[in-house]
């Protein structure tokens, strides 16, 4: 990918302080969750930090660059081994 | 990789046709990016006959992920699943059509999937096919109905039913043909390697073909359907064209 995101771990109860003008998501709808619904991903352009974090209304989980963050996602705690049970 | 693929080609009459151009691909980075119809998309519901051959280069090969899937009402149609570097299955109506194992995949490659479905084949394991890199029917476990059912539900490129098992990588030349490809069709599409104008083939049937950006100017929220009608026009958070194509 051409830009570079920085990416946060936010838990659920968060999600009303969540200004997507500040970030690459944009609705509920549209976002990852975990399998267990618990927590979600946002991504924002380096150098952007949202002021929703910067303020201190939504303290992330944990923070990542990409790499990171892809290595959560490939966990079972977010992507399931056999969907369907096939 | 900004190099770009040029061909002129030429018809059959020796008049030199519209040269075709292959600049760009569709990118995903494998958290929550995606991309879908905001329609449903019905082109092979209820069809014996359709196939689908596609480009596609995986970041990590690793991953679980889903290239590109069809789900809504009605449950699963379509999807084109990665487990990690030891299985690859493909969805289609109602169940899994085939499961290959024993490829050994790499990082950042680029390959072509063909996948063929002839639902008039008496026997069901003969129904549908599977080619990686234009070569040989795959290995497998695989079988399937007559004919496809009905689902109503949006084309989905990068995980399955919104933000779920997206890739982490790049599409790119997808077609959607109402048609069965042979073998030798899925050879002519993979060009050694390079993608061609597959409209140019005289391969019957092709229904869709999306670009990865050639015919959007590689910029833009919109991948237009350059012989049908489906265009893909809702991209997900940070899911772009990209300057990285088979070569």
């Amino acid at each position: 990918m051409s830009r570079t995101l920085e990416y946060a771990i936010i838990n659920t109860p968060y999600l009303g302080e969540i200004d997507f003008s500040q970030i690459c998501e944009t609705s509920l709808n549209t976002l990852r969750y975990k399998l267990d619904d618990t927590q979600f991903i946002i991504k924002w352009d380096e150098g952007h930090l949202p002021t929703f974090i910067e303020d201190g209304s939504v303290t992330p989980f944990v923070t990542m660059n990409h790499e990171q963050a892809l290595e959560l996602m490939a966990t079972s705690a977010w992507t399931p081994t056999d969907p369907d049970g096939e | 990789m900004a190099l770009g693929t040029k061909l002129g080609i030429v018809a059959s009459s020796g008049v030199a046709a519209a040269s075709f151009e292959n600049d760009y691909s569709i990118a995903f980075d494998g958290t929550d990016d995606y991309a879908n119809g905001t329609a449903n998309f019905t082109t092979w519901n209820g069809l014996a006959n359709v196939s689908f051959n596609v480009w596609f280069k995986r970041d990590n090969v690793t991953r679980n992920e889903m290239l590109m899937s069809q789900y809504g009402t009605g449950g699963n149609n379509f999807y084109i699943y990665c487990v990690g570097n030891a299985r690859l299955d493909v969805y289609l109506g109602g169940g899994v059509r085939y499961r290959h194992t024993g490829t050994t995949f790499a990082n950042n490659t680029w390959y072509n999937l063909g996948f063929s479905y002839d639902g008039s084949q008496g026997t069901s394991a003969n129904r549908p096919s599977l080619y990686l890199n234009g070569g040989s029917r795959l290995a497998g476990t695989f079988g399937g109905p007559t004919a496809l059912g009905t689902y109503t539900s949006d084309f989905q490129m990068s995980g399955r039913d919104g933000a779920t098992l997206e890739m982490a990588g790049n599409l790119d030349e997808i077609s959607i043909w109402t048609s069965t490809l042979t073998e030798a069709n899925h050879n002519a599409i993979y060009n050694s390697g390079t993608p061609l104008d597959i409209s140019a083939l005289g391969i019957s049937g092709l229904a869709h073909w999306w670009r990865g950006g050639d015919n959007n100017g590689g910029t833009g929220t919109t991948m237009s359907d350059a012989v049908g009608s489906y265009s893909i026009n809702y991209f997900n958070d940070n899911t772009a064209f990209e300057a990285d194509v088979p070569t």
